[in-house]
């Protein structure tokens, strides 16, 4: 069964198509990775499934109901997580009420206080930052606010779960210990779409790639099949020297 | 979490409490009619301003209070003067009217943020009192209304009836920071998107706090027109009653438990103080104490307090660190 699939998904902003009827579903449990230049639509189609935008055409299904119009705090209770490519901590909250807050809100039974500050404190943990859960959420390094995000995105306990650029200014070790993270995270059943520019991280944990470029999705397939596609070397990877 | 904390509370801050209660008990009975008349007006205005700071919790911004304090006042003054309905049923009539007309409000307002839903806000009390001052056969124009006063003049039932009105509010306050109400609000107040992706629908709890500070504020308005016995439409809609209902939680401390109180009983005291003492020219005093508030104490008294002093008394004034004990 496809948890998420796009039939024909066009979003205009003015006259300019910012998506240009785009189709594509997920398998269960992969790890899909969506690549392109930029201002090629990425951003735009996780908006439309985490419900910010509404399609101007075509339709989303999520677990086969129809998802087009909904609102995100909507789509969030139906098990869709994610993360921002431009961080947005909650500022003046610490960690811990940043992750705290989506283990409150998010999909399944209302929880107690008490029991969704333990869950909290365990998806910390899980994120490697358990150590800090008192700090002010600005406050940590890059990495660690990073990490808070994908908390943050877990905590709504999403079976999907969307990664913008998780991996962006990260240094070479950091991005290892994400990689590792994004891994566990599909081990606990979530199915995962993963903005990346890092074509190694890229390569190294995708198990299928969608290539967009001005909207249209120009290629699909496995990472091996895609660095070897003609209009992707083209359009986004660039010659090899 | 709530009983850990109190719990958590020495004998000796047992005593205390139990010390302020009966000292605001007695209270009435010991001072002289103007302190007592005082006191019932600063309680009004504290409950103005922990009803505005409840729905600020959701970074809302009213400027527009009095349009419910004056729904509450004429509401209950109208009651009474055409059915004789006993004053304190006009009071809460005169507070669900005034959720009946946030829930309105909000719906065409609350989609705007920041500076828009503010002058929006503006124009509903302003719209109201310019309905107040045409529709004279109705509400009395310019001329305003007068009803009897309040249990025949007794300022003693009156200070309890507005301070358990206060202590509602507070009680709601105090829910709203040990809920999960305190994390929708403070992630709605931070960014109402990132809110909304976490499964948070912002409309329905800003709705909500709003329901909640008019009701409160449309109830004081209520009691008000009693207690005073006469209202004209500038008294409960004018602007200045917006002002101090923002004002107030500014210095005492904003989304704090008792920061709107302290700020109410200083500015108030000292508004007061420098009306006998200083015949002209007061508010220009007072005008400077505001601006150098803000320029110095931006986390308003309680924040001043709370950096300073130990953790049992920020405690008493705010329940809201939410640090865990690994």
């Amino acid at each position: 069964m496809n948890l998420l699939e796009f039939k024909d998904v066009t979003k205009y902003f003015g006259g300019l198509a910012a998506l240009k009827a785009v189709s594509f579903y997920t398998q269960p449990e992969e790890i899909l990775g969506l690549i392109g230049p930029n201002g090629a639509g990425k951003t735009t189609l996780f908006n439309l499934i985490s419900g910010v935008y509404s399609p101007s055409s075509g339709e989303i299904y999520l677990n086969k109901d129809s998802i087009k119009g909904l609102k995100p705090y909507q789509i969030c209770k139906m098990g869709v997580g994610r993360t921002f490519q431009i961080m947005q901590p909650f500022g003046n909250m610490t960690i811990l009420e940043n992750v705290l807050t989506g283990v409150l809100f998010g999909r399944g039974s209302r929880l107690q206080l008490n029991e969704a500050r333990k869950k909290a404190i365990d998806l910390c943990e899980f994120v490697g930052i358990g150590d800090k859960v008192g700090a002010i959420a600005t406050e940590v390094t890059l990495a660690d606010q990073k990490r808070m995000e994908i908390a943050r995105a877990l905590a709504v306990k999403p079976m999907l779960i969307l990664f913008d650029e998780v991996m962006a200014g990260l240094n070479p070790t950091e991005i290892d210990e994400a990689i590792d993270l994004v891994e566990r995270v599909r081990k606990m059943g979530i199915t995962i779409i993963l903005i990346e520019h890092i074509m190694r991280v890229v390569m190294n944990i995708c198990d299928r790639v969608i290539v967009l470029h001005h909207g249209e999705k120009i290629a699909e397939g496995t990472s091996e099949v895609i660095s070897k596609d003609k209009e992707v070397i083209n359009a986004y990877l660039g010659e090899e020297i | 979490m709530m009983k850990e904390k109190l719990k958590a509370l020495s004998i000796k801050s047992w005593l205390g409490i139990v010390f302020i209660f009966l000292f605001l008990f007695y209270y009435p009975f010991w001072v002289t009619p103007y302190f007592l008349h005082l006191t019932v007006i600063i309680i009004m205005y504290a409950v103005l301003s922990s009803s505005w700071d409840f729905l600020a919790r959701t970074g809302q911004c009213s400027v527009g209070q009095a349009g419910f304090f004056g729904i509450g006042a004429y509401t209950a003054a109208l009651l009474y003067i055409h059915f004789k309905i006993p004053p304190i049923l006009g009071m809460f009539a005169g507070g669900f009217l005034s959720i009946f007309v946030s829930i309105i409000l909000g719906y065409l307002c609350l989609r705007m943020r920041g500076i828009y839903f503010a002058i929006s806000t503006i124009a509903f009390a302003e719209a109201l009192m310019v309905f107040s001052l045409m529709f004279r056969s109705f509400t009395g124009g310019a001329m305003g209304l007068s009803v009897p006063p309040l249990f025949e003049g007794n300022r003693i039932p009156s200070y309890f009836l507005i301070f358990s009105l206060l202590v509602c509010v507070l009680f709601f306050v105090v829910w709203a920071e040990n809920s999960r109400l305190h994390f929708a609000f403070a992630s709605i107040r931070e960014n109402e998107d990132v809110a909304n992706i976490l499964g948070i629908n912002p409309t329905k709890y800003k709705i909500l706090a709003f329901m909640v500070s008019s009701f409160f504020t449309g109830f004081a308005g209520g009691f008000y027109v009693h207690y005073t016995t006469f209202i004209i439409p500038y008294d409960v809609f004018g602007l200045h009653i917006s002002i101090a209902c923002l004002i107030m939680p500014i210095l005492g401390g904003l989304y704090t438990i008792l920061g709107p109180v302290i700020g109410t009983l200083i500015l108030m005291s000292l508004t007061e103080y420098l009306r006998v003492t200083i015949t002209y020219g007061h508010q220009i005093i007072y005008g400077i104490i505001l601006v150098m508030v803000v320029l110095f104490l931006p986390q308003g008294i309680v924040g001043l307090w709370k950096q300073s002093v130990g953790s049992v008394k920020s405690l008493l004034l705010n329940v809201t660190s939410h640090e865990v004990k690994l």
